[in-house]
């Protein structure tokens, strides 16, 4: 039998292809009728200045035009790579996800975020995107992750002639999360769980 | 109370007033700070007195109400205890029975005895029917061992107190040196 991606889900324009991100999951699991919103109906958010700021940061990060405090950061190989993998919920019956890691190089990858609190050890080991991208990275370029490193980068809202922007302090914590089969397996139950999720609203939208 | 703390007032000012004075240069001028430092001291314990006066009753009030309802704060505080420990019981069982449970399913893995996409289903389901805490538990770092051969110089907290008290006792303490400094005293 051909195994291949099928399903109901929308076509996410970044990846031209339908299927779930860290992104939808997140919202799915928080609130599926703005998932709905959000991806199926495409109403987009409008980002915050917190949003643009980590946008920028992580471009400088991917371009390698480190500017200022971002001089020494952790960084792979590999900035910025589509990976796209499926995941089987039956021996035949997938579905896609996708995502773009910041940077990876063979046996680590690293992920930067961006705030006005630095995160802690808890908070990276819980972080499922680590998770979602060591499961891209094994499935799509058979690339076997051990440690993840979460670069949390500080930054704060600075004043200049009543003109408020966001800097960075130069502030940072890089964290460690060891990366098991475990891990890999729980990630995709997740994806797993938020798929029928977003099935039954798209279902319950359908039926209205 | 107004008229007492308007006089306490004035009278404050006047010490205040008579500070800038004060120059300490001979015995003579020592002894005249000496005195005004005792005044200075009398004043504060007379505005002890007048304000413990006025609160003395009022903490008295407090401590008998607190008092009366202590018993039943006490006992509802203690059934919020057990009921919070029965939970947490139950939880734990719970994280140990899945834990053990996604242990078994790995290892069948590792053997070969069972697809991924099985593990994975059955892990799905497991986290599907999981208890809902819904914000009526938390989790709280504790300190579970300490090794204080290992443990860095930084984490520690030292006792100055027993370091003052065993000085004063004539024991030598490695690595401490002690020292009388002069204070004033009225």
């Amino acid at each position: 039998m051909k195994k291949e991606a099928v399903s109901n889900l929308p076509i996410d324009p970044r990846y031209n292809l339908s299927g779930l991100s860290w992104s939808h999951l997140v919202m799915i699991e928080k609130d599926p009728e703005e998932w709905y919103d959000v991806y199926v109906l495409g109403h987009k958010r409008k980002p915050t200045e917190a949003m643009k700021f980590g946008t920028k940061v992580h471009k400088q990060i991917a371009e390698r035009k480190f500017r200022g405090k971002l001089k020494e950061v952790y960084y792979g190989n590999n900035p910025e790579t589509q990976l796209t993998c499926k995941i089987f919920y039956t021996k035949t019956k997938s579905f896609n996800i996708f995502g773009t890691p910041d940077d990876h190089g063979t046996l680590s990858l690293y992920e930067y975020k961006t705030g006005t609190k630095l995160w802690t050890q808890k908070q990276a080991d819980n972080h499922g995107q680590l998770f979602t991208y060591a499961l891209l990275l094994r499935e799509s370029k058979k690339i076997y992750i051990d440690v993840a490193y979460l670069i949390s980068l500080e930054t704060k809202h600075l004043t200049v002639n009543d003109k408020t922007k966001i800097v960075l302090t130069g502030n940072r914590r890089t964290l460690k999360v060891e990366i098991t089969h475990q891990d890999l397996l729980k990630i995709q139950a997740r994806f797993i769980n938020g798929y029928k999720k977003a099935l039954k609203t798209i279902k319950e939208h359908e039926e209205r | 109370m107004n008229k007492e703390l308007q006089i306490i007032e004035k009278r404050v000012a006047k010490c205040e007033e008579l500070k800038f004075k004060i120059v300490v240069n001979s015995q003579e001028t020592y002894d005249q700070a000496l005195e005004f430092g005792k005044n200075v001291n009398r004043l504060i314990k007379e505005v002890d007195a007048q304000e413990k006066d006025i609160t003395k009753p009022i903490n008295d009030s407090l401590k008998k109400i607190r008092n009366a309802f202590r018993p039943a704060k006490d006992k509802l505080e203690a059934i919020k205890k057990e009921i919070a420990g029965v939970m947490v019981e139950y939880i734990r069982a719970e994280e140990a029975k899945k834990k053990l449970e996604a242990e078994r399913l790995e290892k069948r893995l590792e053997k070969g005895t069972i697809r991924e996409d099985t593990v994975v289903k059955k892990l799905a389901l497991a986290e599907e029917t999981k208890t809902v805490t819904n914000g009526g538990m938390t989790s709280v770092l504790v300190i579970k061992n300490i090794d204080m051969e290992k443990l860095p110089k930084e984490y520690l907290i030292v006792d100055e107190g027993k370091i003052v008290r065993d000085y004063r006792a004539g024991i030598t303490i490695p690595g401490v040196t002690c020292e009388y400094e002069k204070r004033s005293r009225f």
